[in-house]
């Protein structure tokens, strides 16, 4: 971490859930936390742990029946969930960004890109529309897309992934927010050209000092891009730290497991390790603690009470009864 | 572009042939002869039935008559059995009553459709959704001229407004603009419930349509970027949801005779369905048989169109 | 550090009930269950077994054990409203209806419409039946030929083009202007209604198993089976019919429902099942010469055909919604 001041973003105790006829499902359960101008942050975790959500319910995206049930977000001073429709329109887009996970569905088929990048422009100033034009062949061209000129004018199913992952950056980044929630950008891309999205984003962040929530399952994408991350195992945190602490020291026996299954140097010939057992459907949350049934240092009450985050050193914590200062057995 | 058309009309070409081919076959297999119109008309003496079926050519074999028949179309001589008058005259007669009782059927089908459909899928499971969709499953389920008859029960004692014909009688003497006004009064009952059907089908459609993109990525992305909740709709999604309406035009065309049988006989509207119903209690042929081949040409037609219209609608296929 | 498992943790792993995955469910109970919670399309379902009900009882009470006589000509007691007592000291004793009173009031005859209603009942039914059975049967054997032996050549042409063409022209007519047109040139009989009903719209249902087949011919257990030698029909019957089932017994319901309209209107155009039989169609048909005299021998016909077509209706768009998993919650 190391900013100070006050958090660009500032999320305390967000619980949302989902209201099917097969009963509650508790996507985000109890999720705190901040982001500073132009830092970045990473929140970790396995497909369906609730990070998804997260991000949607900052923006106040969820989706019926999907519901905000609890918790505050603040950001720039402003209360995020208590804003009418208008007020968070004027926000979406414009200072904050979002980038989603799949690119060739995000794009309206029937605009072309020009016309849907420009349309950012459109709500939030009073460009005209030459104007808006020359933004958008500028952001096009910041956003690396070759032949801007060209591209402007063509449909999204002209396009690449790549490209049209570019084109959501550029539509999120237009009106130069303050934060940028990325959800998983490259996940959907083949590996060379995650490579070079990230490096665009990398750029865009130092030119525009922009602030970040990055969400991936990638623990090598965190690596190189975050300062601060946040591992999520079933819509809980279970540990927060900066970047390094974390790969150092990781204190909760999911993220070392998570560690301890990426593939490392040195280890060839041996077999990869894994998490034994599979995630916990949301509707079965395990008692206590949700990692307790997969956790290979588990004691003896972490199925019965749910673990707090325990501070461990000034930026570090983690929901794990470990790290309690007198683990009651 | 070019060749897709010329493809997509070569093969309808063929088509048409293999139709008029199957009608004709159809309709001159059927038991049944043209000479039994009036078998109790005692003026009707064997030589007159031999006069009659060798003017028709009825006692050749069927491809001949087939060959007959596409002839006399083709110049405009086919007659009818009824009555000698020239087939192709008939129809395009009865086709001017019928136009604009489809006109108007058509635009309330489609005014009245896009809008309840496309609020009940915004409003999903709401009262308004609810209540619509039951409303939509009666009217596709009662027999049309049950609710018809129910109607011209009601509203001719309420509100005198005619339920038979096309115009009233006496009216061919007044001024135009009461002749107008008179057409477009007897118009009024007759399209809205030729109307009722088609639109709860319609709007169940635009209905599912809107639900489908509702749930779209890029709908997600247009909230996303501060898109107003009514641009979301009318312009991000809808655009989306009406690219196969649009193909749907093209099923206009074949509807002008199909549909209206039914409702011409309650109304007594003297229409090109109605043409179909006495030709077919006169057992007339050549009528029969000219009214289903255009009948099929019309769709062959309207689908061509439907496919032109939606290559231009839809950017993914343009470029193709 | 990652310790080793202790036993304990095994304990935990193996047999913790939280965190268990959901109970698992056939995909029938699935069915149902979102069946069930589609009340209007549970409605219809009763709706539905009260008819079977009224139409295999109407059947045997009015024509074997005649119970209700629908044919008895009771002329003094013409135009009678429902609910109404029959002449007692008029009528000879066997021609008093059953119940004492005539449920559903007389006609022009005198006939009683309780009864003509029962009989009409199985008739109507059938009519529905057995025309979409033809349907759904030609519309199977045509689709899954076209599905799975389509790039079959006869000659220059292959199998599928040549059923997807044929296809194509039947779907060029209007179909009731095609019905009827058939139906009035052949002699008038219960049985030409039903096939001709039938073989006009097996269209749609060749459609969908021909698109069922073509997707499913793609998986691979298919490709997996052929490699194992398992014969060609196997396959079909044994894996590919139940997939395309779904879409089918959908179109079926509703094509039901369509067939028993169809009857009506060819009814009221005069062309529809001749007396003796009675259907409701031509019961509804003969009643509007009467609406201001006896408006109940237009009405209840009228009304137990909207009745019970919607509820085919309803129950096909449930069946629709609970069969496919990517329509749900429509």
């Amino acid at each position: 971490m190391g900013a100070s001041g006050q958090p660009l973003l500032d999320v305390s105790h967000l619980s949302t859930s989902f209201f099917t006829d097969k009963g509650e499902i508790r996507a985000v359960q109890d999720v705190s936390l901040a982001i500073h101008h132009g830092q970045t942050l990473a929140l970790v975790g396995e497909s369906g742990c609730g990070k998804s959500v997260t991000a949607l319910s900052i923006m106040r995206l969820v989706d019926p029946p999907g519901r905000i049930v609890n918790g505050q977000i603040s950001f720039k001073g402003q209360d995020l969930l208590g804003l009418s429709e208008k007020a968070l329109r004027d926000i979406r887009g414009k200072a904050i960004g979002m980038v989603f996970q799949e690119p060739m569905t995000s794009l309206n088929p029937v605009f072309t890109i020009g016309k849907q990048i420009g349309e950012v422009l459109q709500i939030h100033t009073t460009l005209s529309a030459q104007e808006i034009r020359q933004e958008v062949l500028h952001i096009l061209e910041k956003v690396r897309i070759p032949s801007p000129e060209q591209r402007i004018d063509q449909y999204p199913h002209e396009l690449s992934g790549g490209m049209k992952q570019r084109v959501m950056i550029a539509m999120a980044l237009v009106c130069q927010p303050d934060l940028l929630i990325a959800d998983e950008p490259t996940t959907a891309l083949d590996v060379t050209i995650q490579a070079q999205i990230l490096e665009l984003l990398k750029d865009l962040q130092a030119e525009m000092g922009l602030a970040i929530l990055l969400i991936t399952h990638n623990l090598g994408v965190v690596a190189q891009f975050a300062q601060e991350v946040i591992v999520m195992y079933a819509s809980q945190i279970a540990e927060r730290a900066g970047v390094e602490q974390l790969f150092k020291n990781p204190a909760h026996p999911y993220t070392r497991a998570l560690l301890m299954s990426l593939p490392h140097p040195g280890g060839r010939g041996k077999m990869l390790a894994s998490i034994p057992g599979t995630v916990p459907s949301p509707l079965y949350y395990p008692h206590g603690c949700h990692f307790s049934t997969r956790c290979q240092e588990v004691l003896d009450f972490c199925s019965e009470k749910e673990p707090p985050l325990i501070q461990i050193t000034e930026e570090h914590e983690a929901a794990c009864w470990l790290h309690a200062p007198n683990p009651r057995i | 572009m070019q060749a897709f058309i010329i493809r997509n009309i070569l093969q309808r070409l063929l088509l048409i042939f293999i139709v008029s081919i199957l009608a004709h076959s159809v309709i001159h297999l059927a038991p049944g002869e043209p000479s039994e119109v009036d078998p109790s008309n005692p003026r009707m003496k064997p030589e007159d039935i031999a006069r009659i079926r060798a003017a028709f050519h009825l006692d050749d074999p069927l491809y001949l008559q087939y060959a007959y028949w596409i002839r006399d179309l083709a110049t405009g001589e086919l007659k009818s059995f009824k009555d000698s008058q020239p087939v192709l005259q008939k129809i395009w007669r009865r086709f001017l009553n019928s136009l604009p009782l489809y006109l108007c059927t058509t635009l309330l089908v489609w005014t009245l459709a896009f809008p309840t459909g496309i609020h009940a899928a915004v409003k999903r499971g709401a009262v308004y959704d609810r209540s619509s969709t039951f409303i939509a499953y009666t009217l596709i389920s009662v027999p049309g001229f049950f609710l018809s008859y129910l109607v011209i029960l009601w509203i001719v004692n309420l509100f005198g407004v005619p339920v038979i014909g096309m115009k009233t009688f006496g009216m061919d003497h007044a001024q135009p603009a009461y002749k107008m006004m008179d057409h477009v009064w007897h118009l009024v009952i007759p399209s809205l419930m030729s109307a009722l059907a088609g639109l709860a089908i319609l709007s169940r459609y635009v209905r599912s349509q809107m639900l489908e993109v509702l749930g779209q990525d890029y709908v997600r992305t247009a909230r996303a970027k501060g898109v107003q909740e009514d641009g979301v709709i009318y312009q991000h999604a809808l655009r989306n949801a009406l690219l196969p309406f649009v193909t749907m035009f093209g099923f206009l065309l074949p509807g002008l005779i199909g549909g209206s049988v039914i409702f011409e006989q309650i109304f007594a509207w003297p229409g090109l369905g109605r043409l179909g119903y006495e030709a077919i209690l006169a057992r007339d042929f050549p009528v029969i048989l000219t009214l289903n081949f255009i009948a099929a040409i019309l769709t062959l037609a309207g689908t061509l169109l439907s496919d032109i219209l939606y290559a231009v609608v839809d950017p993914r296929i343009r470029l193709q | 550090m990652v310790n080793k498992p202790t036993t304990h943790t095994i304990a935990l792993m193996q047999d913790d009930p939280s965190s268990a995955l959901p109970p698992q469910e056939t995909p029938w109970q699935e069915f149902l269950r979102f069946f069930t919670k589609d009340t209007l399309a549970l409605l219809g379902t009763i709706v539905l077994a009260v008819l079977l009900v009224m139409a295999i009882g109407g059947k045997v009470l009015t024509e074997w054990w005649v119970v209700f006589d629908p044919e008895v000509v009771r002329l003094p007691d013409k135009f009678l409203p429902p609910f109404s007592r029959p002449s007692v000291d008029i009528l000879p004793p066997h021609d008093l209806p059953a119940l004492g009173l005539y449920l559903l009031g007389t006609d022009e005859l005198g006939r009683d419409v309780f009864a003509r209603m029962l009989q009409g009942s199985f008739v109507s039914l059938s009519i529905g039946f057995i025309a979409v059975s033809i349907s759904v049967v030609v519309g199977v054997i045509l689709g899954g030929l076209s599905g799975f032996y389509g790039s079959l050549k006869l000659g220059f042409i292959t199998v599928d083009t040549l059923i997807m063409r044929f296809t194509d022209v039947m779907l060029c007519f209007p179909t009731f202007f095609l019905i009827l047109t058939v139906v009035a040139l052949l002699p008038p009989s219960i049985y030409n209604i039903m096939v001709v009903i039938g073989l006009t719209s097996w269209m749609g249902t060749a459609r969908f198993v021909r698109a069922e087949f073509l997707a499913l011919r793609e998986q691979d257990y298919v490709v997996a089976a052929q490699a194992l030698g398992v014969p060609n029909q196997r396959i079909i019957f044994r894996h590919m019919v139940p997939n395309a089932i779904a879409p089918v017994s959908v179109s079926a319901t509703i094509g039901v429902a369509t067939a028993i309209l169809t009857e009506s209107a060819l009814s009221f155009l005069g062309f529809g099942v001749q007396p003796p039989y009675a259907t409701w169609g031509n019961i509804l048909a003969d009643g509007k010469g009467f609406i201001f005299d006896a408006p109940w021998l237009f009405f209840i016909p009228g009304m137990a055909i909207l009745i019970v077509v919607l509820a085919f209706n309803l129950v096909g768009e449930g069946l629709r919604e609970a069969l496919n998993p990517k329509l749900r919650g429509r």
